[in-house]
């Protein structure tokens, strides 16, 4: 890549940082790594139930079925997706809700709060979730909030808030603010200015956000299993434990759930990367 | 990236004006001029300081409140048995200190952090600068690197498991067939083992993000100065030590920070693959504080444990912020 513009000086020297055979050699330990886990997690779920256990394992199923993503698909799973979806999506649209409201004045850059209150949004996302675990238990079991889906999503806000006010002002300060003065020059309010006009310029970030609070709630293992102890309640990741016994593990269920738990998110991923992506770098990648 | 991201919504701001003053026009009309400029700009700024008020007092609530609370848990004696809490002062500090688990759960907490962010550091940038190389599969390549960190951190700890078992698991399997291996080892059971085993799975979970950040900032050097060192007669090493790692400096300090503070706080993996054994050669901060307050139900060592955590993080963050204010993040 950098060679097509290398001066004489460079060309004739061997001292490449890495050869042609190089690179593909190292492509593929690096494919090998991210991989090889994920491959035999799949290999897994598609083994019959005594295929599993036999040492040393195959490295390809001679009997390969479905059964286990039929086993691990049933009512209870559903039910754990299905309060995984409630959960996620109500934590997502309250959190979005509020960062958006946010980010009405932290965008903009008169307020003489707005230094402070970024520091403390950055500085509350950086405290260890374990330790804010345990008061916001007890809190909650005074006002009666365990297992309720209401109780899960506002604390979900201790982790998804913080983020997303931050990348929501990130995203819409890079929306020239001139805008919302012609748009308030014509008339309208500076809040419905903020509404109407760069609200929908920040579409795409603001999707992005919604996307990684989306992420971010749906990967909670920690609060469900502190603050959900009704088995019906539980959310997909906990309830996907629930096939690791205190003995026996279900291997072959227990990779097909974890397929069927990645899918959803993989795809949502893949929809959303690019700005994702660039919303977690623009703090990053600066200077 | 960045860039990418700028000119997109530069381009989609440039394309809408005309629609924006249409659309402000059929409203008001000029309904605005007719109020004097200074009762205007204080409503705003009422509004604006408004807007502000829910999502801080919910960050008070949910962030500020348990920290509070922490701090005065730590200095009170309040377990299961005794759930009357009574002020006991720095005791709950003073057992710590002379508990051996304490000092282990220092000791891992430190392997554990410097383990996962140096490998992740050394591991993200040498995929971000194999994947800014082009080659036949880079694009697939670029899109799968990315999957361990999109994984649930429950599912990682699951599949490491898996991995890592001794007998069902490919780990032993691969080696065996490799080299003389004595017996099957039991990576995640043994005490010499068992946290270098999860630091390797950590490492797998958490590197593609600093791929992610590399890459960007790999691109962004500026090709005129990679220009002028070649005509300069640097080789390509002396290139890469001189000026691509300088441009990257900053990005390096960011994303370090930040998996530092990450992984220092991971709770998942830990808990799913050992719950911090055997014994406590995996504990660490997060797991440990959850152990105390939730198994043995003793608050009181759990916020104590807590508030060490915190320090230690606080200079963490302070190194960030200041990191953050030399590139201009937070202007």
């Amino acid at each position: 890549m950098t060679s097509a513009t290398a001066t004489p000086a460079g060309r004739g020297r061997s001292n490449r940082l890495m050869s042609g055979a190089g690179v593909y050699a190292a492509a593929a330990l690096l494919a090998a790594f991210v991989l090889g886990p994920v491959l035999w997690m799949v290999v897994t779920a598609l083994k019959p139930r005594d295929e599993v256990f036999t040492s040393p394992p195959h490295w390809i199923p001679h009997h390969p079925t479905f059964e286990n993503f039929g086993a691990a698909l049933d009512p209870t799973f559903l039910r754990f997706m299905g309060n995984s979806l409630l959960v996620c999506t109500g934590a997502t649209l309250l959190c979005v809700a509020l960062a958006l409201l946010a980010s009405y004045t932290l965008s903009r850059p008169s307020g003489r709060m707005r230094h402070s209150v970024l520091v403390v949004v950055l500085v509350s996302q950086l405290l260890p979730q374990a330790v804010l675990l345990v008061p916001l238990y007890r809190s909650a079991e005074e006002l009666g909030l365990l297992n309720s889906y209401a109780g899960l999503v506002v604390v979900y806000l201790t982790f998804t808030l913080p983020v997303a006010m931050w990348l929501l002002h990130g995203f819409i300060a890079a929306i020239p603010a001139e805008l919302e003065e012609a748009a308030q020059a014509d008339g309208l309010s500076s809040f419905r200015a903020f509404l109407t006009v760069i609200v929908p310029l920040a579409r795409p970030g603001i999707a992005a956000t919604a996307a990684f609070v989306f992420f971010t709630a749906w990967q909670d293992f920690m609060f469900a299993l502190v603050f959900l102890t009704d088995e019906a309640k539980r959310t997909l990741p906990l309830g996907v434990l629930g096939y690791m016994g205190q003995y026996t593990v279900q291997w072959g269920q227990l990779m097909a759930a974890s397929t069927l738990l990645l899918l959803p998110i993989m795809a949502l991923f893949v929809a959303v990367q690019r700005h994702f992506v660039a919303g977690l770098t623009v703090g990053a990648v600066k200077g | 990236m960045l860039l990418r991201q700028h000119d997109q919504s530069m381009a989609s701001a440039a394309r809408r004006p005309g629609a924006v003053v249409r659309r402000a026009n059929k409203g008001e009309g000029s309904h605005a001029s007719r109020h004097p400029r200074g009762r205007h700009a204080r409503k705003e700024s009422l509004l604006r300081a408004a807007c502000l008020v829910p999502p801080l007092a919910l960050l008070a609530m949910l962030v500020g409140y348990p920290l509070v609370e922490t701090l005065r848990t730590s200095v009170m004696r309040s377990t299961f048995i005794q759930p009357e809490t009574v002020y006991v002062g720095l005791d709950n500090f003073s057992a710590l200190l002379s508990a051996d688990e304490f000092w282990a759960v220092v000791r891992n907490s430190v392997i554990w952090t410097a383990v996962v962010v140096s490998l992740q550091f050394v591991l993200g940038l040498a995929a971000a600068i194999l994947l800014s190389k082009r080659f036949r599969g880079r694009t697939a390549l670029r899109a799968v690197v990315i999957v361990p960190w999109v994984m649930p951190g429950i599912i990682a700890g699951v599949l490491w498991k898996l991995v890592y078992d001794p007998y069902l698991g490919p780990l032993n399997n691969l080696l065996g067939g490799i080299g003389p291996m004595g017996g099957n080892p039991a990576w995640l059971g043994a005490t010499g083992t068992a946290l270098f085993a999860v630091c390797v799975a950590a490492v797998w979970k958490g590197f593609p993000l600093s791929t992610v950040m590399y890459m960007a900032a790999y691109q962004n050097v500026p090709q005129d100065m990679r220009d002028a060192a070649r005509i300069d007669g640097a080789g390509r090493w002396r290139e890469f030590w001189h000026v691509t790692l300088p441009s990257m400096a900053s990005t390096m300090r960011t994303t370090v920070l930040l998996t530092m503070v990450w992984t220092f706080n991971y709770f998942d993996l830990v808990y799913v693959m050992t719950k911090g054994g055997p014994g406590v050669s995996t504990e660490i901060f997060p797991t440990v504080v959850y152990r105390q307050a939730f198994s043995e139900v003793n608050y009181g060592v759990a916020a104590a444990y807590g508030v060490v955590s915190v320090l230690v993080l606080s200079v963490f963050t302070a190194l960030y912020l200041r990191q953050l204010n030399r590139v201009g993040g937070l202007r």
